[in-house]
C-alpha cells in the first residue's frame, strides 16, 4: 500500500489523542437528536459490530485485510457519527463493500445485499439502492481517505528481526497466532485511531510472549532468560515503551469487559434503538 | 428514506461548509461514468476542474475507477501527481459525488500533435524528467497507474507536467497476485501484457514511458498497432522477437507463440513473427536527433524483459539526465498557442473526462477527419520506413 504510513493520510488525518478523540466523541453526541440509548459499555457494542463483520465476511469469503480495512472504516464512522442516528447493520454492509473494493477484491452489490439481508433481514432490505447510496456518505465521511495501514505486516517483519542470527528469539508460530489474534481483537478498541500500526504490532508481540501460560517449571528459566531478551531488543530499538503499554493495558481491560459481554442484549439494545426512532 | 433523511441531516453539521466551497460553471466534457466541469474555489476564486460521477440511481455502487482514483490521489501528493482538492456530495435531487481536482489546461498530446509548436531536446528531457519524478513517486508508494500516454500526462498553465487518470492504477501486488493484463492503452502496452502476462510489476509503466520519450522525438506514435495482434508484430518487428536467450521465461508466457527455434531473415519474418533485433545503427538511424545518451535510456525502458528493464530511480539518475543540454524550465516549455476556446477545455482523466476512456484505443477518436486521415496515412507511411 501506498509505503509511507508516517506521510499517509491514516497519520495526518486520522490519529488521534485520547483527549481528541473524547472531545470529537462528546461534540457529535451534544448534536445528536435522539435521546442516548443505555448503551452500556461502548465496548460491548464495538465487540457486537465487530462479529458482525466478521459474520459478514465469512458468508462473502472476504480476505482478513479487507474485513481489517472495513473495521478501521466503521470505527473512524462512529466517531463523527453517532450510533442511533444510523442504521448499523446497512453501515456496516456498506463498510465492507467498500473495503472489498479498496483492497482489489470486489464483491458485487447484490451479493453483499443479499448476503446482509439474510443474515440481518430485519435491518436490511433487499434494494441495493440503499447501500450504494450509503456508500457516497461513508467516502465522504471517511473524508475520501480510504488507504488503510494494518500492523500484521509490520507484525511480520518484526518477527523476522526477532529471529533474525544475533537476537534468535524467534517467535513460535503459536506466538504467531497469538499475536494476530490480538492484533485482530485491537480493531475493537481505539487503538487503531490512536497509535501507529508497528506499535500495535509490538504490543502484540509483547502479549503473546508475556501473557503465556506459565511454562512447566523446568522450562522457566530459559523462558525468563527470552523473554528478558526479547524486552532488551524492545527497549534497543528505540520504540516507545510507553505507547506499548498503554496499548497492552488497553487489551487486557478489553478482554476483561468482554467476560460481561452478551450479543443478545446488543442485538436487542440496537433493535430497540431503531424501533424507537420509526415510532 | 428515512434513513437517507437521517444520514443527510448527520451530514449537515460536517458538510455544509464543504459543499459551499465550489461553484461549477460550465460543463466541459462528459464520458460514460463522469461528467466534468470548470468551476471555482469559494473562498479563493481558485479554478478547479470537478468531475461529477454519474450514478447509475446508485444501481450498482460507484464505479471501481472512482474509487481507485480517490483512493490513490487522496495518497498521492507531488508536484508532478494531479492534486485532489477535496471530494464532496452535491446536494440537490440528485445525489452525487464530485471530485475536486485541480484544474489543467492542456496535455502532452495536445502538444505533440500540434504542428505549430516546435520544441527541443531540452524541453523533452523536462517533460521527461516531470513524468519520470511523478512516477517515481508512485512506485515508492508501491502504485502502479497502468495508463501512461500522452494524453494523460496533463500540463499546468505553468508548464508542469502532472500525471493524471488514476481510474487503472493498483497497487503493487503480492507476487503471486494476479492482475488482468488487459491494461494500458494499446500503443503503450508492454509487451508482457500483450503477450498475456498475468503477473507484472511497474515497469508496465516505464514501457509506456519508453514509448512517450520515442513518441515525443519522433512527433508521431512509435508503435501505433491497430489491434492487439498487430501490436506485438509492431513491437517485436521494431525491438525484435524475444527468445529464451534475451527473455528467460518468455515462452512460458500465456500467448507466446512464437517458435523461436527458426532462423530469423527479414523474408521469414513476416510469416513466423520473428525479427532480429535493430542494431544500435539502425537505432541511430531511427532516432536521429537523439544524443548516445537518449538512445541509451530509450533502449533500457524499452528492453523486451520486463525483468531487465530499466526503473524509474535509474532512469532518473541516468547520464541522460545529467548531460547538457539542461531540461527547459516548466515555465518556459513550449505552450499550446491559444487559437480557440477549445485551447481552454479542461483536461481531467484521459480524453475528455473518461474513467472509461482508459481503456478506449486513441485511434478511434482520431480518425474523425480528413485531416487526422491524412495523418493516419503519413503515420503509417513512417512506420514502413522506419522498419
Amino acid at each position: 500500500m501506498a509505503a509511507n504510513y508516517w506521510l499517509s493520510s491514516q497519520n495526518r488525518h486520522w490519529r488521534f489523542t485520547r483527549q481528541q478523540l473524547e472531545n470529537i466523541r462528546l461534540e457529535t453526541e451534544s448534536e445528536t437528536r435522539y435521546s442516548r440509548p443505555e448503551l452500556g459499555d461502548p465496548r460491548h457494542l464495538r465487540i457486537y459490530f465487530h462479529s458482525l463483520i466478521q459474520s459478514l465476511g465469512r458468508h462473502l469469503s472476504v480476505r482478513q485485510q479487507a474485513l481489517a480495512t472495513s473495521e478501521i472504516y466503521l470505527a473512524r464512522f462512529y466517531v463523527r457519527t453517532s450510533v442511533q442516528e444510523t442504521n448499523p447493520y446497512l453501515i456496516i454492509a456498506t463498510c465492507v463493500y467498500i473495503a472489498c473494493k479498496m483492497e482489489e477484491c470486489p464483491q458485487h452489490i447484490r451479493s453483499v445485499v443479499s448476503e446482509a439481508k439474510s443474515l440481518w433481514p430485519d435491518f436490511i432490505t433487499h434494494d441495493p439502492t440503499k447501500l450504494a447510496e450509503c456508500e457516497f456518505y461513508l467516502i465522504e465521511e471517511l473524508d475520501s481517505f480510504l488507504i488503510v495501514h494494518h500492523p500484521y505486516r509490520s507484525l511480520i517483519q518484526l518477527s523476522k528481526a526477532l529471529g533474525a542470527s544475533g537476537v534468535n528469539v524467534g517467535l513460535s508460530s503459536d506466538e504467531m497466532q497469538t499475536a494476530w489474534s490480538v492484533i485482530n481483537d485491537s480493531y475493537i478498541t481505539d487503538l487503531p485511531l490512536l497509535y501507529p500500526p508497528h506499535v500495535i504490532a509490538l504490543t502484540a508481540i509483547y502479549m503473546s510472549v508475556v501473557l503465556r501460560p506459565p511454562p512447566v517449571a523446568a522450562q522457566a528459566e530459559r523462558a525468563k532468560t527470552r523473554l528478558q531478551k526479547i524486552m532488551d531488543w524492545f527497549a534497543g530499538c528505540g520504540i516507545d515503551l510507553e505507547a506499548v503499554v498503554d496499548c497492552a493495558q488497553e487489551m487486557i481491560s478489553l478482554y476483561d469487559v468482554w467476560e460481561s459481554y452478551s450479543e443478545k442484549t446488543c442485538r436487542e439494545l440496537i433493535a430497540r434503538v431503531f424501533s424507537g426512532r420509526r415510532g | 428514506m428515512e434513513e437517507k433523511a437521517r444520514l443527510a441531516n448527520g451530514k449537515k453539521k460536517l458538510g455544509v461548509g464543504r459543499r459551499d466551497r465550489y461553484i461549477k460553471e460550465r460543463k466541459v466534457g462528459e464520458g460514460t461514468y463522469a461528467v466534468v466541469y470548470l468551476g471555482r474555489q469559494l473562498s479563493t476564486s481558485r479554478v478547479v476542474a470537478i468531475k461529477k460521477i454519474k450514478v447509475g440511481q446508485f444501481k450498482d455502487g460507484l464505479d471501481m475507477s472512482a474509487i481507485r482514483e480517490i483512493k490513490f490521489l487522496s495518497e498521492l501528493r507531488h508536484e508532478n501527481v494531479i492534486e485532489l482538492i477535496d471530494v464532496f456530495i452535491s446536494s440537490g435531487t440528485s445525489r452525487s459525488l464530485n471530485l475536486v481536482l485541480e484544474y489543467l489546461s492542456a496535455d502532452l498530446e495536445m502538444i505533440i500533435k500540434d504542428r505549430s509548436v516546435v520544441f527541443t531536446a531540452a524541453d523533452i528531457k523536462s517533460w521527461m524528467r516531470m513524468t519520470f519524478a511523478g512516477l517515481y513517486h508512485c512506485h515508492r508508494h508501491n502504485v502502479l497507474h497502468r495508463d501512461l500516454k500522452p494524453n494523460n500526462l496533463l500540463l499546468s498553465p505553468s508548464g508542469h507536467l502532472k500525471l493524471a487518470d488514476f481510474g487503472l492504477a493498483r497497487k503493487q501486488p503480492g507476487p503471486y497476485d494476479v492482475m488482468t493484463p488487459t491494461v494500458v492503452t494499446r500503443w503503450y502496452r508492454a509487451p508482457e501484457l500483450l503477450l498475456g502476462s498475468k503477473i507484472y510489476t511497474r515497469k508496465v509503466d516505464v514501457w509506456a514511458v519508453g514509448i512517450i520519450f520515442a513518441e515525443l522525438m519522433l512527433r508521431t506514435p512509435y508503435l501505433p498497432g491497430q489491434t492487439d495482434l498487430d501490436q506485438l508484430d509492431l513491437t517485436f518487428r521494431a525491438l525484435g522477437t524475444p527468445t529464451e536467450q534475451t527473455w528467460p521465461g518468455v515462452s512460458l508466457l500465456p500467448d507466446f507463440f512464437y517458435d523461436t527455434a527458426k532462423t530469423s531473415t527479414a523474408d521469414t519474418g513476416k510469416k513466423s513473427g520473428i525479427y532480429p533485433a535493430p542494431s544500435r545503427d539502425e537505432m541511430r538511424m531511427r532516432f536521429s536527433a537523439a544524443s548516445e545518451n537518449a538512445l541509451d535510456l530509450l533502449c533500457k525502458m524499452t528492453t523486451l524483459d520486463p525483468a531487465k528493464r530499466i526503473d524509474t530511480r535509474d532512469a532518473l539518475g541516468s547520464e541522460y539526465f545529467r548531460e547538457l543540454p539542461r531540461p527547459t524550465q516548466p515555465d518556459l516549455l513550449p505552450k499550446l498557442r491559444k487559437k480557440d476556446d477549445t485551447a481552454n477545455e479542461v483536461k481531467v482523466g484521459s480524453n475528455n473526462t473518461g474513467f472509461s476512456g482508459a481503456l478506449r484505443r486513441r485511434e478511434k477518436d482520431d480518425i474523425s477527419t480528413e485531416a487526422e486521415k491524412e495523418r493516419e496515412r503519413r503515420l503509417a507511411g513512417v512506420a514502413k520506413r522506419l522498419f
